[in-house]
């Protein structure tokens, strides 16, 4: 067993300097960032079965298409993009692959002249929509969603769920 | 604008919440009015969306928020259309409050004799009538239809009686193919059963074995020469170390 015993010697260093007294004030600039962007569900959607391979949100499948709020406070300063689902979150084990297809179209806006042009102007990418928010106000998104189950098999029986996911992009 | 707005004193119009979808070629020009006269000259209410070069199809829903305007200044509503299209499916909503200045106690809170008027609904016994299935229709209807389900549950048993015949004639067939079966493995089990009893009878002598040593709790001082110990081992390993880099001569 090694000890080691070391000594420290401890230099107690003072300064001397000249008082002096200084006033310093701190000005605060305060801001209230209020959620500018504000996207809410308006209607759950629902997969209606048209036959034993298709899942669809068609009201002419029975099902029903999800819609989508977007409210903007600031106008230009925000985009909002919409990715279909390309898969289920949750369903039963399945036997083949399933094809997804969706699309996003603008229901109704606040605004006539500044938002009557989201679905002119709109960016698809895929199936994945792009609305630029160049007004302030409330618009209104639908969405659609299909499911096929590959080779014409039917879907096995069970709950599914499939999410469309919306984002607030600021610009 | 009577017919619509209902006939309470001093109801005022805080809010107008419409919708439409206006039907119409991009190219064309249209304003659409949403709007109300007011009895005293122009309009009360007026709110022109100007579709002009502005694809059609898509539906505008508006909420235009008021400082409560007096129901006696809201004449006729109207939607027009300027230009060339149409509208379609087109709500309006009117949203207003009242005060009638407290003509029963319990329209506000705030009106004199509200807390007595509710302690007096509150206390009010209100006769509650006692259903009597006796005397209900269609509950002897329903009877009816208990006497038809207890005939049929009759035939079901007997059918299930029946069933359950056939099906233990096939038990007993197949009991006695399996029997030999069980038999010889009941007796294993006995028989194994049997075997651990031996086991488990068996008992070995012992007894508890009470500790003999009991130790007090004393002071146990610190060795004053441990350091010293310490140390002098502590040199000595350093020196053993440093052996082995001496040069030999």
């Amino acid at each position: 067993m090694i000890k080691e015993i070391a000594l420290i010697g401890i230099v107690a260093i003072t300064t001397y300097g000249g008082s002096k007294s200084a006033f310093a004030l701190d000005v605060p600039i305060s801001a209230e960032v209020t959620g500018s962007c504000i996207i809410s569900v308006e209607t759950n959607g629902t997969y209606g079965q048209p036959n034993a391979y298709k899942l669809s949100t068609a009201s002419s499948d029975g099902g029903q298409m999800p819609v989508t709020r977007v409210d903007v406070t600031l106008a230009d300063a925000y985009k909002v993009k919409f990715t279909p689902p390309d898969s289920f979150s949750s369903s039963p084990t399945l036997n083949d692959v399933v094809t997804f297809t969706g699309d996003t179209e603008i229901q109704a806006v606040s605004d006539a002249t500044g938002m009557a042009d989201y679905e002119t102007n709109k960016v698809e990418t895929g199936t994945v929509d792009e609305y630029e928010l160049t007004a302030t106000g409330s618009s209104w998104f639908k969405h659609s969603s299909t499911a096929t189950n590959g080779g014409d098999r039917a879907f096995p029986s069970g709950n599914y769920t499939a999410y469309v996911t919306a984002e607030c992009i600021a610009l | 604008m009577g017919n619509i707005l209902p006939d309470y004193n001093n109801l005022a119009v805080n809010g107008v919440f419409y919708r439409y979808t206006p039907n119409k070629i991009t190219e064309d020009d249209m304003l659409v009015k949403v709007q109300n006269l007011n009895p005293n000259g122009g309009y009360i209410f007026q709110e022109t969306d100007d579709w002009s070069g502005k694809p059609g199809g898509i539906e505008i829903r508006k909420v235009i928020g008021l400082e409560y305007i007096p129901k006696e200044l809201w004449g006729d509503g109207s939607i027009t259309v300027e230009g060339t299209g149409t509208i379609e499916n087109p709500s309006v909503v009117y949203s207003y409050r009242y005060d009638d200045n407290c003509a029963t106690p319990l329209d506000n809170p705030l009106c004199p004799g509200y807390a007595d008027a509710v302690r007096e609904l509150v206390k009010d016994e209100t006769v509650i009538e006692i259903y009597d299935a006796l005397k209900d229709d269609n509950a002897k209807q329903e009877d009816t239809e208990v006497d038809y389900e207890e005939e049929e549950q009759k035939q079901e048993d007997v059918e299930k009686d029946d069933r359950l015949e056939r099906a233990l004639a096939i038990n007993e067939e197949s009991l006695d193919i399996g029997n030999s079966l069980i038999q010889s493995q009941l007796l294993l089990a006995m028989n194994n059963s049997i075997q651990m009893q031996t086991y488990y009878a068996q008992k070995l002598d012992g007894g508890v074995y009470k500790d003999s040593i009991v130790l007090k709790d004393k002071n146990l001082p610190d060795n004053k020469y441990s350091a010293i110990l310490d140390l002098s081992e502590d040199m000595k390993h350093n020196e053993l170390v440093n052996l082995q880099y001496r040069r030999i001569k």
